[in-house]
């Protein structure tokens, strides 16, 4: 969490904008904090290949959620579909198989977190990439068959969610509906 | 006692402790699987996703695929240079101001070391200190 920290802690790494998020301060704290559990050496293919499918997942999901509305709606989007980036990573590393994959990439998006309080001065921002790379990270960590399947997608999710919800309040009915509760 | 063929795992029996003997007399499935070296396990076959068609099952078969083979080589080096770029974030964000109050924060919770990973930019011995650094990552090979 502190490593993800460190990297976003000044603006200075990587971004996509497209989906924006910060990939590197998602994918390596998490892999490295895997390295460390995984108690086997682990070669430079390997590391290269999970960090490539970190930045790939991140960036997929982040698309699929539609990128930057995220932080339109208030939510800093790094740390909603940085969790998946983060344990597409850890799965690599530890040679999850397709069901073990959704498992992990289900438990990040639950964790999926983050106010875009940055606009408004909140320091809190430097963390959310690396409490994402935690969350992902710790995901990473479920091991097959001791986890319950069928973890739904944020998409997939999104789409059982009532549509007059998924579109969000609208400012001009907060007025209408004040007074009435 | 017999036991029904798909539940023995494939499983040698020099690996177990001679305490263990008679195997014969107990299922082989009660031994702690503490006691068994980890390449004794049973590989447990692939499994798919449960919507492999879905998108999240797409993505997830996708990812357990995936091998660097597969990768183009410009994506590859841009990878490459990613991770050495992240690095170099990492020790530069490490002695920020807000970096110091995450730290002291986190540790305050934590202990000296909060995770398995070392802190980047931090020495363990005297966390914090500006200077001497300390990057080993035990598991990684070049």
């Amino acid at each position: 969490m502190l490593n993800g920290t460190f990297i976003q802690g000044f603006e200075l790494d990587d971004y996509f904008p497209p989906a924006p998020l910060h990939s590197t301060s998602l994918v390596l704290p998490a892999l490295l904090s895997t390295l460390g559990l995984l108690g086997r050496p682990v070669s430079g293919a390997q590391f290269l290949t999970a960090v490539i499918a970190g930045f790939e997942t991140g960036t997929r999901v982040g698309l699929a959620l539609h990128g930057p509305r995220m932080l339109s709606r208030g939510w800093h989007s790094g740390s909603v579909f940085g969790t998946h980036a983060a344990a597409a990573a850890c799965g690599v590393l530890r040679g999850l198989d397709a069901a073990g994959f959704e498992d992990a990439l289900g438990l990040a998006g639950t964790q999926s977190a983050g106010l875009m309080a940055a606009q408004y001065e909140a320091m809190s921002k430097r963390m959310h990439h690396g409490l994402a790379a935690r969350n992902g990270f710790l995901r990473g960590r479920a091991r097959p068959g001791r986890i319950h399947r069928n973890q739904a997608g944020v998409r997939t999710l999104l789409r059982r969610v009532p549509v007059h919800l998924r579109r969000g309040p609208r400012p001009g009915r907060r007025a209408a509906h004040r007074g009435t509760r | 006692m017999p036991v029904p063929a798909q539940h023995v795992p494939t499983l040698p029996v020099s690996a177990l402790p001679v305490s263990a003997l008679p195997v014969s007399a107990l299922p082989v499935s009660a031994l702690p699987v503490s006691a068994l070296p980890v390449s004794a396990l049973p590989t447990r076959a692939a499994r798919p996703a449960s919507d492999p068609a879905g998108p999240t099952g797409t993505l997830a078969a996708w990812l357990a695929d995936a091998g660097l083979e597969q990768i183009p080589g410009a994506v590859r080096e841009r990878a490459t240079h990613l991770i050495l770029d992240g690095l170099g974030c990492g020790l530069i964000g490490a002695q920020l101001p807000w970096s110091r109050t995450a730290v002291r924060a986190v540790l305050a919770m934590g202990g000296r070391r909060c995770g398995p990973a070392d802190r980047l930019g931090h020495d363990h011995q005297r966390a914090g200190r500006r200077g001497a650094q300390r990057h080993v990552y035990p598991g990684l090979r070049a």
